[in-house]
């Protein structure tokens, strides 16, 4: 059995958070070796990357980081391939970044970016995108095994955070992702809930459909007041509709509120996130639900970042305190698309902690130089460092897994007795985080006079 | 004696020097960082009430005759030599770090903050408006009988970072409109403005020019000191260079009788005709000044190009880029041949499209020389980094389809054709069209971002009517 084989196993191990082998960052070094021997024949732009940075043989960590791709790379497409319809070169685009051959795949007559997916999905691609705020959805490529490692990976790490919960499809469960969208997580949410809940009581933030077209037209809408296309009736049509949108989804996101505070006397799972519970918390003390009022055992997952959302603070305490309920129903994760299954948050370290599979890299700020604390052999050893986070996930099929994020970490490295480590203990995004303001230049870009002239 | 920060010394922590109406002022009262210079700064403590003069009493320059505030910065002029202006070197060591700059091109750039001070330079500046009315109270019959006068300003400025030139501008501009100038350092240019005051200082430190200027940091957006700083009462103007997060601050205390000058951050690009394609000697000459124009600062100044749209056929284009490739890996008086690469994401874009070939090519590598990426429409990424995005066009009206309000300078090849698009090009917001290979050139005489900016500097006010009586009624 290979090293890369013996860590792989460990996915459908509810207990791999604690039964990481004694030599880990080992089989961890042996197994990217044999990730990237792989991947070098399948992933043209990560061989030319070897090449030019004359990696071959991983003699440490430190020689992953000039092989990591940006997670902005899942969006390097030209945007006129989507716009003028060259589906032909989108798939030539993500041919560069898929691990499969893609070959077999009908173009004819795609209308948009979704339909292009459907295509690639019939075709046994399982592309799935990411909308980013900068108007350019990412996408990314996954095999069928992907998708049944992303299922057993993450309903493990709920259930290793929360043992009571079993997936026994007995009780109400509510997802806060939209029911149909091309997002990574609706597809975990929707098999995960499916797993828990009980038929016919799975609830999802809302009905609508999302798009990953929404994303790229509202980019284009950017780009055509930029160039100064667009006229203000068009500019104007185009804010009313987005309201329109807006509105729309919060009317059924207070449908969604409403019915987890009419389940509260039951048992229930929720997914979500911080932002959303705790607009629940504050509508159901709108309506004078009291403090605690939910049924002992419900549990509940927290996923994601405050993703830029301006709460209050002391949030989770608020939130904590309007459900009531046992701290050990209470799993948080640490996820990202990119990364295969989340991380689990274990309250004995106060962190988030990293599977075996993935090999976390904590990189400078600009993401060029290791940070993890090492010994003389490269391997990680003790210490607390703060950096980007960065990751090889060496669970993916579909794609070459190691990825830069944009995200700030702090990581303890040092070891814990029963589990595994090392443990994220905080996340902010580096966009969030405040940037030198005076720091000034003449050089600019058309960004800077329309941003914040479409709300949207 | 003046003391000069440790900012070679890796031990002290870099002390960034306030200049207080000719008085250096250098404390550690307060504790700053800076990714620039790689850690904490210190400055002295800010006393507001020092840093506005009171419209009660006339600015020290405000009776100064033009003509002497021209010798003075002459004066300065010929001590603004960085081989014994030990002010200049600490400034040029703080930008070696600070700015993408190699200590050559930064040296240069600090050796050339004289040619602003020289006397065609200030005379052109002065003479948009003429000395005349900055000296004086000018008599007009020309829309009823009125005298008008270019009176000195109050003015607040923060001014880019990004090169020494635009402190030495904002001094130079502001003693000629004669009026009182505080300076908001810029987190990353922190000792230039005050090395030119200090060498002000040292030349006089009574001169009326000196005493009308201060300069200090504080953190951009620091409500307590901007909410204070920034009203009606103290300044007339504020002139800001560009930054997003800075003009939303500034804005919110925009109002009635404090004004908005703004210098926005800018970029520009290239139209290179099919004249270039004549002959071999006209095609390198054309590559020449397109590459002179990418790497001037390296590419991180408004006037650095960033796309070429060039008037020919995919061959002979990637002809012109590979002639072109070359001389970016060339020194210029203001960029490196090996300079600056791009950021990691905009990398990461270029290698996936030199995987796209023949729709897109890439020319050159990540080795600092320069990399040029052709292709059938402008690339989505921002340019920077030596880094130039070469779309082949059939007409250059459709590179200038490209233009908004954001572009700046435009060059054009060969210069006979400028004529013909610049009318569209100012149309589509354009300030500047120049020969390519000419976008650095420019400077004092010249508008900037479409005005002139010592006009735009001072109050036009008016005196109306009869002043038979008076010492001045009489000439």
């Amino acid at each position: 059995m290979s090293a890369l084989d013996q860590l792989l196993g460990l996915i459908n191990d509810v207990n791999c958070f604690n039964n990481a082998p004694a030599n880990l960052r080992e089989l961890q070094l042996a197994s990217a070796q044999e990730r990237l021997d792989q991947r070098r024949a399948q992933v043209a732009v990560l061989d030319k990357r070897a090449r030019e940075a004359g990696v071959d043989q991983l003699k440490s960590f430190d020689d992953i980081v000039p092989l990591l791709f940006s997670h902005t790379n899942y969006k390097s497409y030209p945007e006129n391939f989507v716009t003028n319809g060259r589906w032909d070169m989108m798939n030539l685009w993500l041919q560069t970044l898929s691990t499969k051959k893609i070959t077999g795949v009908n173009t004819q007559g795609i209308k948009d970016v979704d339909q292009w997916m459907d295509r690639l999905r019939e075709a046994g691609h399982y592309v799935f995108a990411s909308s980013g705020t900068s108007g350019k959805a990412s996408f990314l490529n996954q095999t069928e095994v992907d998708r049944d490692r992303t299922f057993a990976g993450f309903l493990n790490q709920i259930c290793w955070q929360i043992p009571s919960l079993k997936p026994n499809r007995d009780r109400p469960c509510f997802c806060s992702v939209p029911r149909y969208s091309p997002h990574r997580f609706t597809e975990i949410n929707v098999l995960v809930s499916e797993a828990i809940g009980a038929p016919g009581e799975i609830m999802f933030l809302t009905d609508i459909p999302t798009r990953a077209a929404d994303t790229n037209r509202m980019g284009a809408m950017r780009t055509r007041i930029a160039d100064g296309t667009a006229t203000p009736d068009e500019t104007a049509q185009f804010e009313a509709e987005s309201k329109r949108k807006a509105e729309a989804m919060a009317e059924s996101m207070s449908a969604y509120y409403d019915r987890i505070l009419a389940s509260r006397d039951r048992p229930i799972f929720v997914i979500s996130m911080w932002q959303y519970l705790y607009a629940l918390a504050e509508r159901g003390r709108a309506q004078g639900i009291p403090d605690g009022s939910f049924h002992p055992d419900t549990a509940i997952m927290l996923g994601g970042g405050l993703k830029g959302a301006q709460l209050p603070p002391g949030f989770q305490d608020s939130v904590l305190k309007f459900f009531g309920i046992p701290a050990a129903n209470v799993a948080q994760t640490y996820g990202m698309v990119e990364m295969q299954t989340p991380f689990p948050y274990s309250r004995e370290t106060g962190g988030m902690v990293v599977p075996p599979w993935v090999i976390p890299l904590i990189l400078d700020k600009n993401g060029e130089k290791l940070l993890n604390p090492k010994s003389g052999d490269g391997m990680v050893q003790g210490g607390i460092v703060e950096g980007r986070m960065a990751l090889l996930d060496l669970s993916i099929e579909g794609r070459w897994g190691g990825v830069i994020t944009g995200d700030k970490v702090m990581v303890d490295f040092n070891k814990h007795p029963t589990i595994n480590g090392p443990f994220i203990q905080s996340i902010t995004r580096y966009k969030d985080l405040e940037e030198g303001e005076d720091k000034l230049s003449c050089a600019g870009t058309i960004d800077s006079y329309v941003r914040g002239s479409i709300n949207v | 004696m003046s003391e000069v920060a440790a900012i070679t010394n890796s031990e002290a922590t870099i002390k960034v020097p306030h200049v207080i109406q000719g008085r250096t002022d250098i404390g550690h009262a307060v504790t700053h960082h800076s990714r620039d210079l790689g850690g904490a700064f210190t400055t002295a403590e800010l006393k507001l009430n020092e840093l506005v003069w009171s419209r009660l009493e006339q600015g020290p320059a405000f009776d100064m005759p033009v003509a002497e505030i021209i010798d003075f910065l002459i004066e300065t002029g010929r001590h603004l030599n960085i081989k014994n202006n030990r002010y200049l070197q600490e400034a040029a060591t703080a930008a070696v770090k600070a700015s993408p700059l190699g200590r050559r091109i930064v040296e240069n750039t600090y050796n050339d903050l004289a040619h602003i001070f020289s006397r065609n330079a200030l005379e052109a500046e002065v003479a948009v408006i003429g000395a005349e009315v900055l000296d004086g109270w000018q008599k007009t019959t020309s829309g009823g009988l009125h005298r008008v006068r270019a009176f000195p300003p109050r003015m607040l400025h923060i001014p880019a970072g990004n090169s020494p030139v635009v402190s030495a501008l904002t001094i130079a501009r502001g003693a000629l409109c004669k009026g009182v100038h505080l300076i908001k350092l810029p987190s990353n240019d922190l000792f230039s403005a005050t090395a030119i005051l200090r060498t002000m200082a040292d030349i006089d430190p009574q001169h009326p020019v000196v005493r009308s200027f201060s300069a200090a940091y504080w953190r951009g957006g620091d409500e307590r000191i901007e909410a204070n700083l920034y009203r009606a009462q103290y300044f007339d103007k504020v002139v800001a260079w560009g930054g997003e997060a800075s003009m939303r601050h500034i804005q919110k205390y925009i109002g009635p009788g404090l004004e908005l000058v703004s210098f926005d951050p800018k970029t520009s690009f290239s139209l290179i005709g099919r004249e270039a394609f004549a002959s071999e000697e006209s095609l390198r000459d054309a590559a020449v000044r397109a590459a002179d124009d990418v790497k001037v600062f390296n590419q991180d100044a408004c006037v650095c190009s960033r796309f070429q749209f060039v008037e020919g056929s995919v061959e002979e284009v990637d002809r012109f880029c590979a002639l072109q490739i070359a001389a970016l890996g060339e020194d210029a008086h203001y960029g490196d041949g090996v300079g600056p690469v791009p950021p990691k994401e905009v990398r990461e874009e270029i290698e996936m499209l030199g995987m796209l070939e023949p729709v897109y090519r890439v020319f050159g590598s990540f080795d600092g020389r320069g990399v040029i990426v052709r292709s059938d429409e402008p690339v989505g990424f921002h340019p920077i980094g030596k880094v130039v995005n070469v779309v082949p066009v059939k007409s250059l009206a459709e590179g200038v389809a490209r233009a908004n309000v954001a572009t700046q300078t435009v060059g054009v090849y060969p210069p006979s054709r400028k004529a013909e698009l610049r009318n569209a090009l100012a149309s589509a917001g354009v300030q500047r069209i120049v020969p390519l290979g000419g976008a650095v050139e420019g400077g004092m005489g010249h508008p900037h971002d479409a005005f002139y900016p010592l006009q735009r500097f001072v109050r036009w006010v008016s005196d109306e009517g009869s002043d038979e009586g008076s010492d001045e009624g009489t000439d």
